[in-house]
């Protein structure tokens, strides 16, 4: 029964992307244009490509900055978010600096970056993580922020100490908050990875995808964007994996309040 | 005060409604001495951008051991502003709270609250033996007594067979009982008598044995909510 359901949900979940995968791979069948070829050349490129000769190549430099960028933007964004947001002081003091910090696009940073940190994967880390912390951390401000007052007033009046305050109250209220500036941060860091790959590297996706573009490689940039979107598209599947079990709680809570 | 009033009675009124109350309990480990609340020219005023707004001010009282007391008054006259000043939640803008001859500036030990926002002030992610137990556990007891203790102030408050649901699967009564177990965990135990409980109409909770110093009230339904008990 549980897999009768499961296969309905990922059906309605899945169709449309069949359908449009489906169109494209009728319309475009026939094509002899160069610049759009047929997506069955793509997919046959994408088989050969990374299924999975040059995954250690292309994909693994990849993810190798992404992942310790993702995770140092959450070592860093989360505890800085939670004292901004308990602090309202500091917080006043350096929000001009935060909001500047998020409206300016990381893009214009690359040069300085490249400038100092050079061109190697601390550079590469770096730059992601300048990026993708600011979601995080003002996630994790906003949700310190609105943390209930009773909750605050019954972890004083129960004197919890500042630890269990922090990680038993402020922390869990403020997770759902946190999660969707992860989520954030995912995309962007997403993007900043390619972009860094496409500028200065000799490995990655981003360079590949590049690199195929200057040669006339054509098919070979379209399975690189194709690998590139699922790529973004798994990440997200997963996080919302891990959000659902984490969050559970929460999940419960809305469902159970909503229904 | 002028418009709310501070009344006194030697015994609980079982059938009270009550909302906000704090509890003083006794710590198990003192010995004897009364827990004697006290208020000396107690005054509190919000500031805010549309101006000063005072609560009725210059509050003095004292609650004496075994004392009840419930505190009256219409909306917004400040009965919680007063009750969070009391509990050390807030700092009095005139005067000073004592408890047992000791300036309150923090919520003290050996105080309990339990809030008009119960439902609010319990932890989502934990059951609700988890919520009652988390004061304990912040207070460094052991496992086993921890464990022991919440099972038995859960039980006094009728909710045994509930100990591993959450709190927003409960009813708003049933959360206020969870708070209330919570509140009265700390201060004393259960079986012995040492605890003072709030009671609500629906489902009332019965203190055990002679308590300490019973806790002051604030009640929400006002003089005319007296009339109808």
């Amino acid at each position: 029964m549980r897999v009768v359901q499961w296969v309905v949900a990922v059906a309605g979940e899945l169709w449309f992307a069949v359908a449009v995968l489906a169109a494209w791979w009728i319309l475009s069948s026939g094509s002899t244009s160069f610049y759009f070829p047929p997506l069955s050349e793509i997919w046959a490129r994408f088989r050969e490509l990374w299924l999975f000769e040059q995954v250690p190549t292309d994909v693994w430099p990849s993810l190798r900055n992404f992942s310790p960028a993702i995770a140092l933007s959450c070592l860093i964004g989360i505890p800085l978010g939670v004292l901004l947001g308990s602090l309202r002081t500091l917080q006043q003091i350096v929000s001009p600096v935060l909001s500047f910090g998020w409206a300016l696009p990381k893009l214009a940073l690359l040069p300085a970056f490249i400038a100092i940190a050079g061109i190697g994967d601390g550079m590469k880390v770096a730059f992601i993580v300048a990026g993708a912390i600011w979601p995080i951390l003002l996630g994790a401000r906003d949700g310190v922020r609105a943390v209930d007052p009773a909750l605050r007033d019954m972890a004083r009046s129960y004197r919890l100490g500042r630890a269990a305050t922090i990680f038993k109250v402020l922390l869990p209220a403020a997770a759902p908050q946190i999660f969707a500036g992860i989520r954030t941060s995912l995309a962007i860091g997403l993007v900043l990875m390619i972009v860094g790959e496409m500028l200065v590297a000799s490995s990655g996706l981003g360079y590949f995808v590049l690199q195929a573009q200057q040669s006339y490689a054509l098919v070979d940039m379209w399975a690189g964007a194709l690998l590139i979107g699922l790529l973004g598209y798994l990440i997200n599947l997963l996080f919302s994996t891990l959000e659902r079990v984490v969050l559970r709680w929460h999940f419960a809570r809305r469902a159970l309040h909503a229904g | 005060m002028d418009e709310s009033e501070l009344s006194r009675s030697g015994k609980v009124n079982p059938m009270t409604n009550t909302m906000d109350a704090v509890v003083s309990g006794q710590d198990s480990a003192s010995a004897e001495p009364d827990i004697v609340p006290a208020a000396d020219h107690v005054a509190f005023t919000y500031h805010t951008t549309a101006g000063d707004r005072p609560i009725p001010g210059d509050i003095t009282f004292e609650i004496g051991r075994g004392e009840f007391v419930s505190l009256v008054g219409p909306s917004g006259i400040g009965k919680t502003t007063l009750l969070r000043v009391l509990s050390g939640l807030m700092r009095p803008t005139a005067g000073e709270v004592r408890l047992d001859g000791q300036r309150v500036t923090e919520p003290p030990r050996q105080l309990a609250l339990v809030l008009q926002d119960y439902s609010r002030s319990l932890l989502p992610r934990y059951t609700i033996e988890k919520n009652v137990a988390l004061p304990l556990s912040a207070a460094k007891v052991n496992r086993r007594d921890v464990r022991e203790r919440t099972a038995t102030a859960l039980a006094a408050v009728g909710l045994a067979a509930d100990v591993d649901k959450y709190p927003w699967q409960l009813s708003g009564g049933m959360q206020q009982r969870v708070a209330i177990a919570r509140a009265c965990l700390p201060a004393g135990d259960f079986g012995h008598g040492r605890t003072v409980c709030v009671r609500r109409r629906p489902d009332p909770v019965r203190p055990r044995g002679p308590g300490p110093a019973p806790p002051p009230r604030v009640r929400h339904d006002g003089p005319a909510g007296d009339a109808r008990h």
